[in-house]
């Protein structure tokens, strides 16, 4: 996932300890205010709005406001431009809530049958139809909470989007794209859940696998040294060693399996928001 | 001119390359270290590998009959466990009674917990390939085992493999209590029959009736299988012995002055 809040500007540090002391003093918990912050570092809106924000502080300390919000002002007549086009000449903007919603579960649909293929061991991989099934079974009840959550969060989300799409067409194309990004992100947050639990998975199993490997030839990871030595094991130890292998490595290729359909959809994802984020930075730059 | 001797420190009128020729030929060995090994020497060292060939040859056994259905799995473990209990007293007890004990905790929890997760193991892959691989891991245990007569040492590569083709065996059984009965064989001819053997080494007779009592085991699964193995126990046992104590006289190493210097420990 793109992390767009990194290239946030961080406000200087002892207005950060000033914040924290003062709600200390209110007795409120500071925590609340630090999930707040780190939220809207974390969207697309929030970070491109501080970056917008320092970039005219920039420009009135530089006395180049001027330009800067010429810039501004063909940015917004851009969004303006884009948003009558839309709303003209392809969906009203009752409908636009629809296709956002649409597209929720037309992601949805596609995920669970992708997770249907996959447990009945497609195109004659050598999947273990038992662990196949049951990591399966997870991510389809995983995809059930979700399915819920979006049930209940339906009629808030498309009150919420309705009023803002007239609000949205006034406020610039960067912004719309923003939005759009993290609007994106709450519809296929799930995949990126799916992604780490198989990459955590996948690679835990490979470092279980290659320690075991090196107990199969007789010999271990020596830390001190950076080195694998030769080493005495006890046969128990051996037979423990060799049953564990050999399951693992039975079950790599499920596990496997998982791993990349799930890269693939997280690396495709990551693309769109690479492409949206360097349109947005093609809009900073011009200053 | 002087006296030549083997000196470069004094100056002579010889070369320094000079050397006089009955002197470096004069010092030729000619097969410095032979042992030569007699017919019962090399048949007793041959036998420790026909034994290990032939418990592998009694494990696969083990998996056709359990896979047949020729022996119950009950029948097969209480071979299995006679066997266990000649092995452990021909091997005496090495370590104390409690280590022993607590070995066989561990192979029974680990086997008899794991079976259920190995029998369905490898369901979508194909028998063929299965037996493949654990042909080709139980080829891997002959080759890298320590057939030293002296002392055994497990060596950890060649009981790893052929506890792995145990398991990929064990994982086309029926059921997780057949798979568990097959890899308790795997663990007494592989684990502890081989320090059983290590005594057998001077009783040459027992080993004899061992073996063919295996290769009619094999004749009964069927007579082509019976026959191969009877081959190649003949031929590693007696006619392999025969011809190495024969090609014996053929040996000829010569040792000189021109070789590097081996230190003296």
């Amino acid at each position: 996932m793109a992390s767009p809040g990194d290239h946030g500007c961080a406000p200087p540090s002892n207005s950060m300890i000033g914040v924290h002391r003062l709600s200390i003093m209110r007795g409120v918990s500071c925590h609340w205010w630090w999930v707040c912050r780190r939220t809207w570092q974390l969207s697309f809106t929030g970070s491109y709005l501080l970056q917008r924000g320092h970039l005219l502080r920039q420009a009135y300390q530089k006395h180049r406001l001027g330009r800067c919000l010429f810039w501004l002002l063909v940015d917004v007549l851009m969004g303006y431009a884009w948003a009558t086009l839309i709303l003209a000449h392809w969906a009203p903007s009752t409908q636009g809530v629809q296709l956002v919603l649409g597209a929720m579960d037309s992601v949805v649909l596609y995920l669970r049958r992708l997770i249907t293929w996959l447990m009945d061991a497609p195109a004659g991989l050598k999947l273990n139809s038992v662990l196949s099934s049951a990591l399966g079974k997870f991510f389809l009840y995983h995809i059930h909470l979700w399915v819920t959550f979006l049930h209940l969060a339906t009629p808030l989300l498309s009150q919420a989007l309705s009023r803002t799409m007239g609000v949205l067409s006034y406020l610039g194309l960067m912004l719309q794209i923003s939005v759009a990004q993290d609007t994106f992100n709450l519809v296929t947050f799930h995949v990126h859940c799916f992604f780490t639990y198989a990459r955590r998975l996948f690679l835990s199993q490979t470092h279980g696998l290659q320690s075991l490997w090196r107990l199969f030839r007789g010999k271990k990871y020596n830390p001190l040294r950076d080195r694998v030595d030769t080493s005495h094991h006890d046969v128990d130890q051996l037979f423990v060693g060799t049953l564990a292998f050999t399951i693992l490595l039975f079950l790599y290729p499920t596990t496997l399996v998982y791993f990349a359909v799930f890269k693939v959809l997280d690396l495709a994802i990551v693309a769109l928001h690479w492409l949206a984020s360097g349109l947005v930075q093609l809009g900073l730059s011009f200053q | 001119m002087g006296k030549w001797s083997r000196n470069l420190y004094e100056k002579t009128d010889y070369p320094d390359t000079y050397t006089p020729d009955d002197c470096f030929l004069a010092a030729i060995h000619r097969n410095k270290n032979l042992n030569k090994y007699t017919l019962h020497e090399s048949v007793a060292c041959a036998s420790q590998v026909t034994l290990q060939f032939s418990s592998v040859i009694l494990f696969y056994s083990g998996y056709i009959y359990l896979k047949q259905g020729w022996i119950s799995s009950f029948n097969l473990l209480k071979l299995d466990l006679i066997l266990a209990l000649m092995a452990y007293l021909i091997a005496g007890t090495s370590s104390s009674l409690f280590g022993d004990f607590r070995h066989l905790i561990i192979f029974v929890t680990f086997g008899y917990g794991l079976t259920p997760v190995l029998f369905k193991l490898t369901d979508t892959i194909s028998t063929d390939t299965i037996h493949t691989m654990s042909w080709i891991m139980l080829f891997l245990h002959l080759l890298l085992h320590n057939y030293s007569v002296k002392a055994y040492d497990t060596k950890p590569m060649s009981l790893n493999a052929s506890l792995f083709s145990a398991v990929c065996l064990a994982s086309r059984l029926d059921s997780s209590w057949d798979a568990f009965v097959l890899l308790s064989v795997a663990v007494v001819l592989f684990v502890l029959f081989p320090m059983a053997r290590v005594r057998l080494d001077q009783a040459l007779g027992l080993a004899f009736v061992a073996e063919s009592v295996v290769v009619g085991v094999c004749f009964s699964i069927s007579c082509g299988f019976g026959l191969g193995v009877a081959c190649a126990m003949v031929f590693v046992n007696i006619i392999a012995p025969m011809l190495f104590v024969k090609w014996q006289s053929y040996k000829e190493t010569i040792h000189g002055p021109w070789d590097e210097a081996v230190p003296l420990m």
